[in-house]
């Protein structure tokens, strides 16, 4: 760290971090336009700014001197590389032809087996069929359905007169002076026997 | 030293890399092999400014433009074909010494030149190439300080060394060299000025 004799009392200067990589940048030549003039009156005042530009300009001198590519056939280092990728499209190509020849014999095997069991006849099941007016024969189908017994006898109905069976000893006593019971009823004088009650069948 | 840059032997009235990369895409290999001419010595210098060994620098170019040609398809920006490149040699380079793939060998008696077998087996580094020097002190200095350089690039962070290497050694342009670092130009300027810095303070007896 050099100090400035400006015949007052020196003051130890240090290059900040940023104007050190305006050096680093100016030294590539990657320094932004607007900012090179500015740069190049610094390095003109300040000897310090000046001597790391030099620093970096001889690092890079170096480091591009002693670090050589080796010298090579570079044209047949090229047709090496050519034969090389050559052969990898080859194989890759190989590869595409074989998968794309599998999936077509699977596709059709699949579509095969399909096939075969959507359309294989069906002959199991008869169906009978009856011609219609028309000509065109329709299925009939015949179906029997059960229903009552019909009775050939008379409709007979016994009919009690009297107190329920539910009330004989029930909780309840029907009261026999409530509830007349005639003996025997004659509907009209013409007496008919189906109208003498007591000639009713039922 | 002439600097290794992408356009030494691209005609300028030839087709951009964008283009070939789109005409590789469709099927000419023939494009692919113009790509290959182009970027060989680049990758080639990257790789062994990071390994220091020829042969395995060798074996890493080739490993890239394979790879690169395989899955050509995911780069997205056609054109930045080279700092993509890039990227795959410097990430093949630094994992380079894990790999223990089997992989065809690259025949090296046939592309270095007539002394370059010899110099190869002596040395592993580009300390041989100094030997050619008709100054055999400075050839012997050049030896050293090479040695000394190669081992406080190898002490620098990664991406500090990379971008010494791709930026100021081969002289790539600093987007491409972003392109390879995925990160912006301002950061490549950074990682440069900050392994730049470590460098000197590492090599600083013998500048």
């Amino acid at each position: 760290m050099k100090e400035r004799n400006t015949g007052e009392t020196p003051v130890p200067q240090m290059i900040d971090e940023r104007l050190e990589f305006q050096i680093s940048q100016y030294a590539d030549g990657s320094l932004p336009a607007e900012e090179v003039a500015a740069l190049e009156a610094t390095l003109d005042s300040d000897s310090e700014a000046a001597a790391l530009l030099a620093d970096y300009r001889k690092l890079n001198a170096v480091i591009k001197r002693d670090l050589p590519v080796p010298e090579l056939n570079w044209d047949r280092l090229a047709a090496h590389l050519s034969d090389v990728v050559a052969e990898e499209d080859r194989a890759t190509t190989v590869i595409s032809i074989s998968t794309w020849v599998r999936r077509v014999a699977v596709a059709a095997v699949v579509l095969i087996a399909v096939g075969t069991v959507v359309l294989w006849p069906r002959g199991n099941e008869q169906v009978a069929v009856a011609p219609t007016p028309e000509g065109k024969p329709v299925a009939v189908a015949v179906v029997e359905i059960g229903g009552p017994v019909v009775s050939t006898g008379p409709a007979v109905v016994e009919v009690a007169i009297g107190a329920p069976d539910q009330s004989q000893g029930g909780s309840f006593a029907v009261d026999e002076a409530i509830v007349y019971r005639p003996p025997r009823v004659a509907i009209a004088s013409g007496m008919i026997e189906r109208q003498d009650t007591a000639r009713l069948p039922f | 030293m002439e600097p290794v840059r992408s356009d030494l032997h691209r005609d300028s009235a030839g087709p951009s890399d964008g283009q070939l990369v789109r005409q590789t895409l469709g099927g000419d290999r023939k494009a692919y092999d113009e790509l290959i001419r182009r970027y060989q010595r680049q990758a080639v210098a990257v790789s062994y400014r990071l390994l220091g060994n020829t042969n395995d620098a060798l074996e890493v170019t080739q490993d890239a433009f394979l790879k690169s040609f395989t899955s050509l398809e995911s780069l997205q920006k056609p054109e930045a074909f080279g700092g993509w490149l890039m990227r795959i040699v410097s990430n093949l380079s630094l994992n380079y010494r894990r790999s223990r793939k089997t992989r065809k060998s690259v025949p090296l008696a046939e592309v270095l030149g007539p002394q370059g077998t010899e110099q190869a087996d002596a040395h592993g580094g580009g300390s041989e190439w100094m030997a050619k020097s008709a100054d055999p002190v400075r050839g012997l200095e050049g030896r050293e300080l090479g040695e000394k350089l190669k081992e406080a690039l190898a002490k620098l962070p990664e991406k500090q060394r990379l971008a010494i290497v791709m930026f100021t050694i081969d002289e790539m342009p600093q987007k491409d060299v972003a392109e390879a670092l995925d990160c912006s130009v301002e950061a490549v300027k950074w990682h440069v000025f900050q392994g730049r810095k470590k460098l000197k303070e590492l090599l600083k007896e013998h500048l």
